[in-house]
């Protein structure tokens, strides 16, 4: 027998203590849990250890936990709020509350779960990855590089042994083609 | 001109990915913050921010996608079940995270079946250290302390008050020393009324009575000290520095073997010499030295949970196999050989509540896939 994830009963299961059910949810959440811990702790280790908690917690409080919207919800809040009270003690946060911007951070900078539910089935989101996806190959690592993970040019072209004018022409191309689609990335070059 | 914005573009794309994956520097963070004021530029970060957690959310789930092991999951929470059934009306600080580790930066995977590959072993076979704590007193005396093997830690300070006679006249130096074997804490009060907490396979040694300018011990291994607030300063001596205080909570660690050393502060402030330089610590930071580039850093930890081993629970962050299979055998206070095959980049956390070996044992075999059995009261861990 296969449990549904989505039915009704699903939660009676967990509640239930149906370690099938258990299954289901964990094999369903475990690793999209990891990665929005991760997005929002940038530590692969805690952001695994605190989705590892936020089950154990989940299975051990099964009887009396009150899911008044989904389980998704209920599951990315979980994450979220775990995450927030291990951020609050790390020395990046510190920095933010040094500066008085404590609030800046968490109601701008981090993904709440309002925001990850939404951009898990948004349509930004297939456009996003399809325009990524669609650039050529060496295009498209220079593009990551560059502007994911946040490196200058030189230490782009220091790293894939190329040219900084190399990084600078293949950096033209991807942003011309990506334009097409994500048209917000023209806003700044827009303003006066 | 276009050229120009291109590249102005760039440089806030780069502030922008950089504080999106926390590094960005507190003035960058500042520079964001004025950024940010203005209403396009907002338009501009939100839909920026939208793809960066599309592109790493992607890339994330590509890469870690092989580390995704259910079973090994659904085996632990049967065995918090199984406990759970065994000490009835426990709550959950105990339960769930009494024998709790998490296996992280997975490299390769053993099946392991359905969870119940780990058979029955009989614990009361298992042969603990017969040491004792030794304590010798500044009149010659050796106190033996026959093992309690009900309380967490052992008190110590009745018996030494019982041995000491404080109205007694003492030359200026006489020390006391405490030694503690493997599986065996104890906790003191020392004559300026500071409480120590000295884990297992450490050492002590402190005066009878402190000096006038200032409170002076060495300690070799690890200890928890809670110094009472005075304008004299409490020093602690080890082998690779020196820890200065005038009142405060912090844990020390600096054990003979080992690569490195640590301080980390609880409340408080201290000063740490070493190699001839001084680094100031703040709460909830841990300073470690690392003994052979002598190396100082200085990182953010939540002291609390560090600590906890002074209340009897062992906190492993980060270890290596063998160095967590050292610590549970220091811990517990018996002998474990490994020939498992597991690898030492593999790294462990967990939090392992003292009374129970047992529950600690299938807790790492059910992490690390191996399985264990007690040999000549040894306990052997073997690949599956």
């Amino acid at each position: 027998m296969s449990l549904d994830i989505n039915s009704k009963d699903f939660v009676a299961y967990l509640r239930g203590g149906s370690e099938e059910a258990f299954t289901e949810l964990y094999n369903h959440y475990n690793l999209h849990l990891c990665s929005y811990a991760y997005r929002i702790l940038n530590d692969n280790g805690e952001a695994r250890e605190t989705v590892h908690l936020t089950f154990c917690k989940f299975w051990d409080n099964r009887k009396s936990i009150d899911i008044n919207e989904s389980l998704n919800s209920y599951l990315y809040k979980s994450v979220y709020n775990n995450c927030i009270s291990l951020l609050r003690k790390k020395k990046q946060y510190a920095k933010y509350v040094e500066l008085g911007l404590g609030d800046l951070h968490f109601n701008r900078i981090v993904q709440n779960p309002h925001a990850e539910l939404k951009m898990i089935d948004s349509e930004n989101r297939k456009i996003i990855l399809s325009a990524i996806n669609e650039l050529p190959e060496k295009c498209r690592e220079i593009f990551i590089k560059c502007k994911i993970n946040g490196l200058t040019y030189p230490k782009v072209a220091e790293d894939l042994n190329i040219s900084v004018k190399t990084v600078e022409t293949q950096m033209s191309i991807a942003l011309r083609r990506l334009r097409k689609k994500l048209d917000w990335l023209l806003i700044l070059l827009i303003l006066p | 001109m276009k050229m120009m914005q291109e590249t102005d573009r760039t440089g806030t794309d780069i502030l922008l990915a950089k504080i999106l994956q926390g590094v960005a520097t507190k003035e960058e963070i500042l520079e964001f913050s004025e950024w940010i004021k203005d209403y396009h530029n907002e338009v501009y970060f939100d839909r920026f921010k939208e793809m960066w957690h599309v592109s790493v959310d992607k890339s994330y789930l590509a890469e870690n996608a092989k580390l995704h092991n259910p079973r090994r999951f659904v085996s632990y929470m049967r065995t918090t079940r199984k406990r759970k059934r065994l000490r009835l009306g426990i709550t959950y600080s105990l339960s769930a995270a009494a024998a709790f580790v998490l296996f992280l930066g997975i490299s390769h995977f053993v099946n392991i079946g359905n969870g119940s590959s780990v058979k029955d072993v009989d614990f009361t076979a298992l042969n603990y250290s017969k040491d004792s704590i030794r304590v010798e007193l500044n009149n010659g005396k050796q106190v033996k302390r026959i093992k309690d093997a009900t309380s967490t830690i052992t008190n110590l300070e009745d018996k030494i008050a019982q041995n000491i006679n404080m109205q007694e006249i003492q030359p200026a130096k006489v020390y006391n020393t405490v030694s503690t074997p493997s599986g065996e804490r104890v906790t003191m009060v020392l004559s300026d009324q500071t409480v120590v907490y000295l884990t297992s396979n450490s050492y002590l040694k402190y005066p009878a009575r402190f000096d006038k300018d200032k409170r002076e011990v060495t300690l070799v291994g690890r200890a928890y000290f809670e110094v009472k607030k005075s304008k004299v300063p409490f020093i602690v001596n080890t082998a690779d520095m020196n820890i200065e205080v005038l009142g405060t909570s912090f844990d020390v660690e600096s054990r003979n073997s080992g690569s490195s050393a640590s301080v980390i502060l609880v409340e408080g402030s201290v000063k740490v010499h070493a190699d001839g330089r001084t680094q100031l610590i703040r709460p909830d930071e841990q300073m470690s030295l690392q003994r052979e580039t002598k190396e100082m850093t200085v990182k953010s930890v939540d002291s609390k949970l560090m600590t906890m081993w002074k209340d009897g629970v062992l906190i492993v962050r980060g270890q290596s196999f063998t160095e967590l299979i050292e610590s549970l055998s220091s811990w517990y206070g018996v002998k474990i050989v490994d020939r498992s095959g597991v690898s030492n980049k593999d790294k462990f956390n967990g939090r392992f509540d003292r009374e129970d070996i047992e529950a600690a044992i299938k807790a790492v075999s059910i992490s690390a896939s191996i399985k264990y059995r007690i040999e000549d009261g040894k306990l052997i861990l073997e690949d599956q």
